[in-house]
Order: structure tokens, then sequence, then C-alpha cells
């Protein structure tokens, strides 16, 4: 069984919790939690983080904007998604001003027509429009391209990492 | 009975979300973080329902017996070290083995309140009295040590209906799993209650089952065939599940993947998932072994081929059945994490519907550690309308003429196109 805490009990800095954001979930947090998304595939994860305060947030969106799917979920559309982290970690003691963004995610896997080309790429475009439109600079990001990826935010640091199925080597964005 | 699929949303959500309270009831009482790992609601045969108590793991928890409104079992069960791990955070000092009597008593209490959150949800959402039987403490390690001999026969035969969640914690190795198993005639009374005059009949989605059924062992056959290495159908059921869980009941681990989309008068996908040792034995055993070693385009063809012809055998099937063309595509293949590459997929199907019917199929090696795991997802509308238009005489006669049939209907692996994908000349034609 999966379980989702890398930590041991001796290294206090290991033990921070580990929180898993599924598919058209999004988290926000105070509390410096690490945020994981596993296996975003045309998915798209945004991860939010004010560098004051270290309010941070992440989505795991599955579908452009709202008017594209079914189902009321904020964390399912990447717009939807954008303005409610937001609003939430200003209630949560962020400054606007000092959010910024990275992208994970976004990929074709597989060359289906019936599912149209560039599904991830849409998702992504998406996103750049709606954080420029709000005015949140995008620091890094890790999208496109036919893999998968799993990205682990640690919002006690900003870090953000992104590893693949297809190597051993961590992405740090 | 009809099934709508609004009133099927209605009830996963209420399963969803009374697992999520029980989780919270978990947490509240224990030092563990827990969460909702994924919830179902199957539509399986019963014996599958026996199959899965009955894995030879020791399982500990509770039984309670519902009537009124919803009338069936609830079973909250964990297994055997997950209950020592409670007990030891629930009641110092003790022996946390679960035959001892504090331990015991701990299950007991702390099922019964997890329980009570998940029945009280359901009886606000259908506003309606649900009477709860006192807990009756369970353990063991085959089926009849939780469901008895009357309450299986109480099921649906062919199509049973369970609502199944697994909640899992942060840190350490958990299991943990609830059933809610109603009683057939009870869930069609709530049916009733809840449908209005469109959905899909019940009769007719069992005997579509039943066909499926008979595809999947078909594919097995087929497989075996190809590959001279004894296939069987290890889990057939259709598992009605929000897109959104649906990566979540995938490993997430690389696996080689074949995907296809098939329209017409059904629509959707279908989705082959192959642990990379499975492929590969699978590949050696279909066209002997790689020229190059590892899993590359040789490999990486064979498998698309392998799975092709599993595709027109399942499709043909269903076609055959509905009395209708259905259409697949030409294989994509990837090898990635198994959530990643589920995704894209329900990315394509979460723009029309919210919810799927996802039919289930795995099909394992019987004397080795290998298996195939098929998931089909239709368009939702499409299903419905198919059914609804299905002749319930037709499942007879489809059924009678599989019998018949004495060869699977898909191709069998042509000698000329091994030698093509060997030599790195096989074409596919055009995708859909």
């Amino acid at each position: 069984m999966k379980t989702f805490n890398f930590g041991t009990d001796d290294d206090e800095e290991e033990t921070r919790e580990e929180r898993l954001v599924g598919v058209s979930g999004y988290h926000v947090t105070n509390e410096g939690e690490t945020l994981v998304a596993y296996g975003l595939g045309a998915c798209v994860a945004i991860a939010l983080w004010d560098t004051d305060t270290g309010v941070g947030a992440l989505a795991h969106t599955l579908l452009p904007r709202q008017d594209s799917g079914q189902g009321a979920s904020s964390g399912k559309y990447v717009d939807a998604a954008i303005q409610t982290m937001l609003r939430e970690m200003v209630e949560a003691g962020a400054g606007y001003s000092s959010i910024e963004a990275r992208l994970v995610g976004g990929a074709d896997i597989f060359e289906l027509k019936a599912l149209g080309k560039g599904v991830g790429r849409k998702n992504a475009a998406v996103a750049r429009e709606e954080l420029d439109r709000l005015d949140v600079p995008i620091v890094a990001e890790s999208t496109g391209g036919e893999h998968g990826r799993t990205v682990e935010f640690d919002t006690s640091t900003g870090r953000v990492e992104v590893t693949t199925a297809h190597s051993d080597e961590i992405e740090v964005l | 009975m009809k099934l709508n699929v609004n009133a099927l949303g209605t009830f996963y959500e209420m399963a969803r979300e009374g697992a999520g309270l029980a989780a919270t009831r978990l947490n509240s009482m224990s030092e563990f973080e827990s969460r909702v790992k994924v919830t179902r609601l199957h539509f399986t045969h019963r014996s599958e329902i026996r199959n899965e108590l009955d894995d030879g793991n020791e399982k500990v928890g509770i039984r309670v017996s519902l009537d009124g409104e919803l009338s069936g079992s609830s079973l909250l069960l964990f297994d055997h070290e997950s209950a020592r791990s409670v007990v030891g955070t629930l009641v110092d000092d003790v022996d946390e083995e679960p035959t001892n009597e504090l331990a015991t008593s701990a299950i007991v209490e702390l099922c019964h309140i997890m329980n009570s959150g998940f029945v009280d949800g359901w009886a606000d959402v259908l506003q309606a009295e649900i009477d709860v039987s006192a807990p009756e403490y369970v353990i063991g390690d085959t089926a009849t040590a939780f469901i008895d001999e009357d309450e299986f026969e109480k099921m649906h035969e062919e199509l049973a209906l369970v609502f199944q969640s697994q909640i899992e914690t942060t840190g350490t190795e958990f299991g943990f799993e609830h059933y809610l198993i109603p009683e057939h005639d009870s869930i069609a009374r709530l049916f009733e209650t809840q449908t209005e005059d469109e959905g899909i009949e019940y009769d007719k989605l069992a005997g579509f089952d039943q066909m499926a059924q008979h595809g999947a062992t078909r594919v097995a056959e087929n497989l075996t065939r190809m590959t001279n290495i004894e296939m069987d159908v290890d889990i057939r059921r259709i598992n009605f599940i929000s897109l959104d869980a649906i990566p979540e009941t995938v490993p997430n681990e690389p696996l080689v993947s074949v995907a296809f989309s098939f329209s017409g008068t059904l629509g959707g996908y279908l989705l082959f998932l192959f642990e990379p040792q499975s492929a590969n034995e699978l590949v050696a055993a279909t066209v002997g072994d790689s020229p190059n070693g590892g899993f590359g385009a040789f490999e990486q063809d064979a498998i698309k081929e392998l799975s092709n012809v599993m595709t027109s055998g399942l499709l043909d099937g269903w076609a055959n059945m509905l009395d209708a063309t259905i259409d697949h595509s030409t294989p994509a293949y990837s090898h990635d994490m198994g959530a990643a590459v589920v995704d894209p997929l329900i990315v394509g199907l979460s723009e029309v519907q919210e919810f799927a019917f996802v039919f289930d199929t795995r099909i394992h090696a019987v004397d080795r550690e290998f298996d195939v795991d098929i998931y089909a997802i239709p368009d939702e509308t499409d299903l419905e309308a198919a059914l609804d238009r299905l002749d319930e005489r037709r499942i007879d006669e489809s059924l009678e003429h599989d019998v018949e049939e004495t060869e699977f209907v898909a191709e069998e692996f042509d000698p000329d196109l091994v030698e093509e994908i060997a030599a790195g000349t096989f074409e596919e034609v055009e995708d859909l």
C-alpha cells in the first residue's frame, strides 16, 4: 500500500507532513507542509508560493477553463484553481504581490486523435494566460513533452522537485 | 430497476463523504493522520466479493446489519497489522493482538464510531431511517467469516452492487477497507425513489456485463494460444467511479501501456496496462526474445499488436451484442507512471461527463507472476443509449453464438506480421 510520508523520526527536518493533492484537488497551507501531486500526464500542477510569508498552494488541474467540463470542483479547472488558491492564500496571510508561480505537467502522453492535439499544452497555456492576467509571475516551469511527472512542493522553502519515470535525476524549479 | 447516472453519482458521493467522515473519526480517536484513498461503486459477480474477502489474509473489524430504508451489511475491516497499530494508539499497555479482550473492545468501539458516521451520512441524504444493529466483532481470513451464506444469496448473482472505500494513513503501511453491501431488493427500492424514467435498465447492464465476461474469457483463451502461457480472467467488474478518482486506482509505478480510442455506436477509450516484466514475458512468449534486449521498438510494436488483437476481440463482442458498429484506433504506446497514462483519457472524457462506468478486467497467468489490466471506459451517454436500445433477447442469442464459435473472432498473430515487426517494416493503418 502506498504511503506518503518519507520522513524518519530521527530527522526532524524530514518529518514534515506530506500531503497528497489528487486529481481536481488543491490545498493551501501556511504550515510548511510538502504538497505532492503524483503522475501528472496532461494534467497541470500549479504551485503558488509567497516568498515573504511561506504560504503555499498546489492544485492538480484537469481541464483548462470552468466552462470546458462537467463538475464543480474548484481544483479541476486551471482558471478556477488559480483564482481560488490566490484568494485563500491571501486569507491565510499571504501578500498578493509577493506570490510567485511554478507550473508542472501538461504532457502529451498518447498520440490519439480522439484526444485532440496538445491537450496538455492547452492546460499549461491557460495557466500562463490566467497568471499573467492576475499579475502573478511564473518563475519556473517543467511542462510539455511526452512523459509524466510527479511534483513535490516543500512550502517551507518554496523548493519544487519534479521527477519522471524516465530519469533518476530530480529537476528543481 | 433503472440506474440513473445522477442517482448513482449521488450515492457515490455519499459513499465517498461517508468514508471521509470515517477517516476523520479515526484521526480524532487515534494518532493516525488518515484520508480516503479511493471510493468505488462496483457492480460485480457476487463470487468476486467472496474471492476478495477470501484472500487468505487475516482481517479484523466489525459487521453491522442495516435495516429500514437501506438494508444490507456494512463491514469495516483492518488487516491484522493495522489492527495491532490502531489498538496500540487507542489503549496503553495492552497486548495488541486482536484476540485480546481489551484490544477487541477497542477495535469494535472505533469501528462502530466510524460506521455511525458513514450510515448517518446516508440517512441524512436519503432523508430516511436506517436501523443499525449492534456491531459484531469479526476476524478471519475467509469470506464466510464476514458474510454468511444467507447474505450472499440475497445479492444479485451476476451484478451485485458494492460500495468499497480504502483509507490510508501518512507514514505507516495501513490496510483498511469499508464495504457497504446493500441487499438487491433494497437498492432497487432506493433507485426507484431516486430515479425518474431515464436511466440504464439494471438487467440490461447485467446482460451486457455477462457478454463482457465472455469477451474477457475469450481474450484470455486467445492469449493462451498465442503465448502458450495459460491465462485466466482474474477480476471482472463494472466500476462506477468519479473520473477524478481513476488515477488513484492505478499503481503509481512505471507501466507499459497501450491505449485505443473507439467510436461508432459506442465511443470511449480502452487502456491496457502491463508491468514491464509482464510485458517482456508476453512479448518473448509471442514473438521470441528481443534481438536487442530491453523494451525497444521491436517489443513496443509487438505489445501494440498484441493489444490490438485483444481490442478487436473485446470490441467485436460488444458490437455483436449491441448490433452496432464499433471502430477502434491504432494503438498508442507509452511507458510511464500509471496515473500519468490514465490522466489524458480522463481529460478527454471530463469535458462531457463527471462519472464513468469503467469495465475493469484483469487477466493473469495461472502459474506465473504476471497479469494484464484492461480498462474500458465508454462514453457514458453512448453506453446509456446503446443499452437502452439493447433487446434483451439478443443477450441470450449473443451468448449462444459465442458458445458455438470455436475460434476466437480476432485475428491470430500473422507470421508475416511478426517478420514485419522484426524487420522494422510494420506499418499501422490510418488512425481514427
